[in-house]
């Protein structure tokens, strides 16, 4: 950044829009706005006029700008994407509807109902046309029938068309000829070809992530349209990037095109601020766990990089395009206790959300909540936000006792207790899904707790897993505005060739490699990327002949002769021993999908250092509170969060407060302050 | 009684351990996923890891496959009655696969491990894995043809595996000079004792914390909660006995003579008896199914129509009892060829809820095709090489109350991934002409039966060996409340010459190159009278064309 430059920054989420404003000469700025979902641009906008007015920085003093949206998240889960048609190869009208006739893993087999799909049969048209696994043209696509079923669909009245062939990774002619005729009789719809979205084998996971992106496209279209008014209303004219689900930033023209790239735009900037407070503090290796009201993401960094998967999804359908690889389960600190027939206490997956709200709320809500069970232990303190939401004591209590404590015949206490118990218990498991069910140890990695209610049961959570260090970031409630500042554009290109041991055909991937490198440069130019800020990496999808499933294995070097495919080979057989325990290096290895990844470097937030203190100077307490931790009540320090300096050490039980959280340091803890805000917190007794 | 020992413990503390070993089970799954090289376990998930109680009775289970609920009960016996808790020595691993003793069909290979705290074993692990190849006469040790289990492949009695941590060397050598790819399959041995060890060294951690003899007691309150939770459910469905009977389409040798399963399901009180009096005898074919899999089924089929919220552990089958008559098709006499038994367990479950549907009508769907078509194609790629490609397809299930049947899903106990038409044809010199939901094979109904999916395959290269494994070519799946059938399963030849060859469900041909393969699947039944049916539903149906007319099949 240059002089007098400032990134501003906004995440909007379901409740809260963050905002964060940070100048180059090391000023920052903080706020929230109520989101308002039924226009989410609404709450975009007071939250800039918010940050403009608090700082009284001016419009066109701001250089860059960079969002993370739920628009595309919320129109895919609440399935309101746009009326969407589909072309598709004769004798294939159904691929959609069948999926892969499994019941998903996760889901209640006796339960479960198959999810309607984003566009229905009767929306979707055949087109007589066949290409072949090599790119050869079997049957030539007839372009009067192309015309006439274009015309059918318009005459249903689509906004958008996904067009799927069969195996039109390897060769687009025929999607991109059904592009142009549908551009030419429906122009007002938005067209999506899967040679663009997802151009990898597969046809199920293919045509959902075309029908998807061809869904959302109109409604993410119109979102972006709403924001540059309201820029350039207010004279805002700096370059825009927007959030993706793979951890990087595109342009909002990209955005327009590649919507289905936004579908966890939120979480995945979570997991790039929790990767850039980890290095400031010189951790590469950490689990991050985002606790909100509903629900929690779990993730994984290592080596400072988040763990990306091609196998994600988003609520009910299969997601193959690279995302930030993230486990969610549903609960919160809005979750909900009750006491089951059989008198067992359960926490979740009912949740009081924003409204009512937990029973401390006061404003409805008579279930009590995990956030309730916080407050009657005094771990939270009864006023937030600097005063302007206050708690009420009381009636968390009553809900406690009326549904956990007098069905069960225990005290509240113990009753509250046990509802954090149980809840830390579940989080534990979600913890272990990203870690020690893909053998990875815990001891080896740091926990990063952050959202409002992650600092509250970090320390907890970082004894149950058996972690060492407990990370919690300077801003724990708007990490994922804090990560918007620390991203690349970043663009994912890949291709479907099926190379067959012995006879791996160098050329071919020379060639592949050659035209995914085009494309990637061309995106790269269109975002005006210098050429020293260019990164390309290579890497391929592998398998062992007769698997199911590919590994991603990186290509370090330009060339593609025998040697680098021989160590292609190599790391690959590394790569499986590592994550399944064996190597078969007998056996014959596949190369299935090329991919090339581009990195535009951008400048990063420079997070202003705070003051020093000598490392290990204690604290001065603001106050004491009452609160309860590990089976008694106690006079227990308080500590204000922006009184503390880099090198400051406290010692549990201790509480420290900030405007919208609370860390809780649990006796036998200590937290040392580091030189941008976070605290590390490790345990002493061990 | 039940009530009061469940006072006496916390039940903060009850709660997490029972999340605890859920959690232990889990870890130990994702170990024999993630070290195991069968392509069956990897792809298919066909393997499963539990906990029992040092009694026998399963505390917790990781079921990626529904039908191995439960089917690890026998085998666990069968060890407690060779090895009892007071030989059992730290470092000791059982093993073994006999259908006959207790196990499921001669693939699976159970492993147990005691789990010892201060001294005492306190808990068993058990992983059970589908392996690749145990012998036998034909590779993957599933021949559809067998006649005896002799054919079937090596059988293991309940053996020391590892004993004191010695690995048993006479059994390893034995074992491997048996099966055709002993490395792997070792391999394959080797995961299912990491699994174990991985439960054990959990189980270990909370007896560490809790004390054995506290965490005993709260196994046996988790127990008596589910089944307590089982009662009340079951105590819920009217009194009575209630039968019911479906068919297979044959064994694969007798290919006119249709297999009949039987059942009289006797609800009393808070307890359900299944008597599968009636059923077929033993027959020549593999399709012959041991007690445990019947155990399995209905044990499944309860599960699913009482609430299947109730967490699942032993204390969920303590209210069940099964009777199976001797030289049955459900209970045959050893040499009977057993491998082909998971189409008999899916109907069986069939069969159980289709006999509780008189009992609770609102809640039980109506007959799903439960078609689980294998197709194994095997031949020469234009480079020389070899290729074997198999597919499971899927069909359509039964419509309910309030819901149409489901267009081909996985049913009753199976929950296979179908392979992408782009795989299929990356993998084999085989095309698919097309790919459909077959319209009009939903039985009709106020509430429609699922569809069943059509497909046509071309050979375009080389001498192919097909094996078609079908079922409902021949009865198909029934509506209820005035519902109708779903649509009889059809496959058929197309001989480059003009031929055309029906299939009875059940073959192993040969396929030439232009030569066409034509599927067609089962479609559930339909719930309740099709003149009730919401016009507009009809409507929306024919503008999917899920009904009307199929130019396919008929």
């Amino acid at each position: 950044m240059g002089m007098n430059d400032h990134a501003l920054a906004l995440d909007v989420g379901g409740t809260f829009t963050d905002v964060i404003l940070v100048s180059n000469d090391g000023d920052l700025w903080t706020t929230k706005a109520s989101s308002v979902p039924a226009d989410p641009s609404r709450g975009f906008f007071d939250g800039v006029d918010k940050i403009l007015g608090l700082s009284g920085v001016t419009a066109d003093a701001i250089t860059s700008l960079f969002h993370g949206s739920t628009v595309a998240t919320n129109a895919i889960l609440e399935g309101r994407g746009a009326r969407t048609g589909m072309l598709v190869t004769d004798g294939f009208k159904y691929v959609l509807e069948i999926g892969r006739a499994e019941v998903p893993r996760r889901e209640n087999l006796f339960a479960w109902v198959k999810p309607s799909r984003p566009v229905p049969p009767r929306l979707i048209v055949e087109v007589p046309e066949r290409v072949l696994l090599d790119g050869t043209v079997e049957r030539v696509m007839d372009e009067d029938a192309c015309r006439v079923v274009a015309r059918r669909l318009k005459a249903l009245g689509v906004e958008a068309v996904a067009v799927v062939f069969l195996h039109s990774y390897a060769n687009p002619t025929h999607e991109r000829r059904a592009g142009d005729i549908l551009r030419e009789e429906l122009p007002e719809a938005e067209i999506s070809l899967s040679c663009d979205v997802l151009p990898v084998f597969r046809e199920y996971e293919r045509s959902m992530a075309t029908a998807l992106n061809a869904g959302v496209q109109p409604i993410v279209g119109r979102y972006i349209g709403r924001l540059r008014d309201g820029l350039a209303e207010r004279a805002l004219a700096a370059p825009f990037y927007v959030m993706k689900s793979n951890g990087g930033v595109f342009s909002p023209e990209q955005a327009e095109r590649q919507s289905i790239q936004m579908a966890l735009s939120g979480p995945a900037a979570g997991v790039r601020g929790a990767s850039y407070v980890g290095a400031l503090a010189g951790i590469e290796d950490i689990v991050t766990i985002d606790m909100g009201g509903t629900s929690t993401d779990v993730s994984l960094i290592r080596d400072g990089v988040p763990a990306v998967t091609k196998d994600g999804e988003i609520g009910p359908y299969p997601l193959s395009v690279p995302i930030i690889d993230i486990h969610t389960i549903g609960a919160g600190g809005g979750s909900i206790a009750s006491v089951t027939e059989q008198g067992a206490l359960i926490v979740g997956p009912r949740s009081a959300g924003a409204d009512p709200g937990p029973a401390c709320y006061g404003k409805g809500g008579e279930e009590p909540t995990v956030t309730d069970a916080n407050l009657v232990l005094g771990r939270v303190p009864p006023h937030l936000l600097d005063g302007e939401m206050v708690l009420d004591p009381a009636l968390a209590e009553a809900a406690i006792r009326r549904f956990v404590a007098e069905p069960l015949g225990i005290d509240v206490i113990s009753a509250a207790e046990g509802i954090l118990k149980i809840v830390n218990n579940n989080m534990v498991g979600a913890l272990k899904v990203v870690s020690v069910e893909k053998g990875l140890d815990p001891r080896d990695f740091a926990l990063c707790a952050f959202g409002g209610a992650g600092p509250m049961h970090g320390g907890e959570l970082a004894r149950q897993f058996g972690t060492r260090r407990l990370l919690i970031p300077c801003y724990p409630g708007i990490l994922c505005a804090l990560g918007l500042l620390a991203t690349d554009l970043q663009y994912d290109f890949a291709r479907t060739r099926i190379q067959r041991a012995p006879n791996y055909d160098l050329a071919d991937m020379a060639a592949t490699f050659q035209a995914l490198e085009r494309d990637a440069e061309a995106a790269l130019d269109t975002e005006g990327v210098a050429s020293e800020r260019r990164r390309i990496g290579r890497s391929a999808d592998l398998r062992y002949a007769k698997q199911g499933v590919e590994i991603t294995v990186e290509i370090p070097g330009d060339g593609i002769d025998t040697g680098s495919v021989a160590r292609l080979i190599e790391a690959f057989h590394d790569l499986h021993e590592r994550l399944y325990t064996f190597a078969d290096r007998d056996a014959p290895v596949e190369i299935v999908n090329l991919r090339i990844s581009a990195t535009g470097v951008m400048d990063k937030i420079d997070l202003p250092a705070i003051d020093t203190v000598p490392e290990g100077t204690p604290a001065a307490p603001s106050g004491r509170r009452r609160v309860h931790l590990e089976g008694a009540f106690a006079e227990v320090p308080i500590y204000r969060r922006e009184n503390l300096k880099a090198g400051h050490a406290i010692s549990g039980p201790a509480i420290v407060d900030q405007l919208d959280t609370t860390t809780v340091v649990l006796p036998g803890q200590t937290a040392i302050t580091d030189a941008y805000g976070s605290l590390v917190i490790t345990d002493t007794e061990a | 009684m039940i009530r009061d020992r469940a006072n006496t413990l916390d039940p903060i503390t009850v709660e997490v351990v029972r999340n605890k070993l859920d959690g232990i089970a889990n870890e130990m799954q994702s170990t024999l996923f993630r070290s195991s090289f069968s392509p069956i376990v990897k792809e298919g998930l066909d393997a499963s890891a539990s906990l029992f109680t040092i009694e026998g009775e399963t505390l917790a289970q990781a079921i990626a496959i529904p039908i191995h609920l439960a089917t690890l009960i026998p085998v666990v016996r069968t060890f407690l009655r060779e090895f009892p808790p007071a030989t059992m020595a730290e470092g000791d691993v059982y093993v073994m696969n006999d259908p006959y003793l207790g196990g499921t069909h001669l693939p699976d290979i159970a492993l147990v491990m005691p789990v010892f705290h201060d001294g005492a074993p306190i808990a068993l692990t058990a992983a059970m894995t589908h392996h690749q190849d145990v012998g036998g006469m034909a590779p993957g040790s599933v021949p559809t043809n067998a006649t005896e289990i002799y054919q079937e492949g090596i059988r293991i009695p309940p053996l020391k595996f590892h004993d004191r941590g010695m690995p048993n060397d006479t059994l390893m050598k034995l074992l491997r000079l048996n099966v055709r790819v002993p490395d792997s399959f070792i391999g394959d041995l080797n995961a299912q004792v990491a699994a174990c060890s991985a439960g054990a060294r959990r189980l270990r951690e909370l007896a560490t914390k809790h004390g054995s003899t506290a965490l005993r007691a709260i196994f046996a309150n988790l127990l008596d909660r589910s089944e307590e939770m089982t009662r009340q459910a079951i105590a819920m469905i009217p009194d009575g006995t209630y039968r019911y009977h479906d068919f297979l389409d044959n064994d694969g040798i007798d290919l006119d003579t249709p297999i009949r399963i039987e059942v009289a399901v006797t609800v009393d009180g808070e307890a359900v008896r299944v008597d599968f009096a009636g059923t077929s005898g033993q027959v020549r074919g593999p399709f012959n199914c041991v007690p445990s899999g019947a155990h399995a089924a209905v044990y499944f089929a309860v599960h699913a129509l009482t609430d299947p919220d109730i967490p699942t552990n032993g204390g969920c089958f303590r209210p069940i009892s099964v009777t199976t008559p001797e030289g049955s098709l459900v209970n045959p006499v050893e040499p009977a060829p057993v491998n082909a038994r998971t189409a008999t367990i899916k109907r069986i479950a069939g069969c159980v809820i289709g006999a509780l549907r008189a009992a609770i009508p609102g809640r039980a769907p109506a007959d799903a095709a439960g078609e689980m078509l294998l197709l194994a194609f095997g031949g020469p790629r234009p480079d020389g090489s070899r290729y074997v490609v198999g597919e499971l397809i899927a069909s359509g299930s039964g419509a309910s109350d309030g819901k149409d049947g489901v267009d081909v899903i996985e049913t009753d106990g199976t929950n296979c991934m179908n392979l992408p038409i782009e795989a299929l044809e990356m993998d084999a010199p085989i095309r698919v002409l097309r790919t459909e939901l077959r319209a009009g094979s939903g039985g009709a109904g106020q509430w429609r039966g699922g569809l069943g999916l059509s497909r046509e395959y071309q050979v375009l290269h080389g001498d192919v060996v097909l094996t078609h494994r079908g079922e409902r070519h021949v009865h198909p799946a029934r509506g209820v409340l005035g519902g109708g059938p779903g649509a009889l399963a059809v496959s058929r030849i197309h001989r480059m010459g003009g031929a055309v060859e029906e299939i009875k469900s059940k073959t192993v041909t040969r396929l030439g190159p232009g030569d066409r393969l034509e599927i067609h699947t089962a479609g559930g039944g339909g719930y309740g009278d099709p003149a009730t049916r919401d016009p507009e539903q009809v409507e929306r149906d024919q503008a999917d064309r899920k009904i009307g007319t199929s130019a396919a099949a008929e």
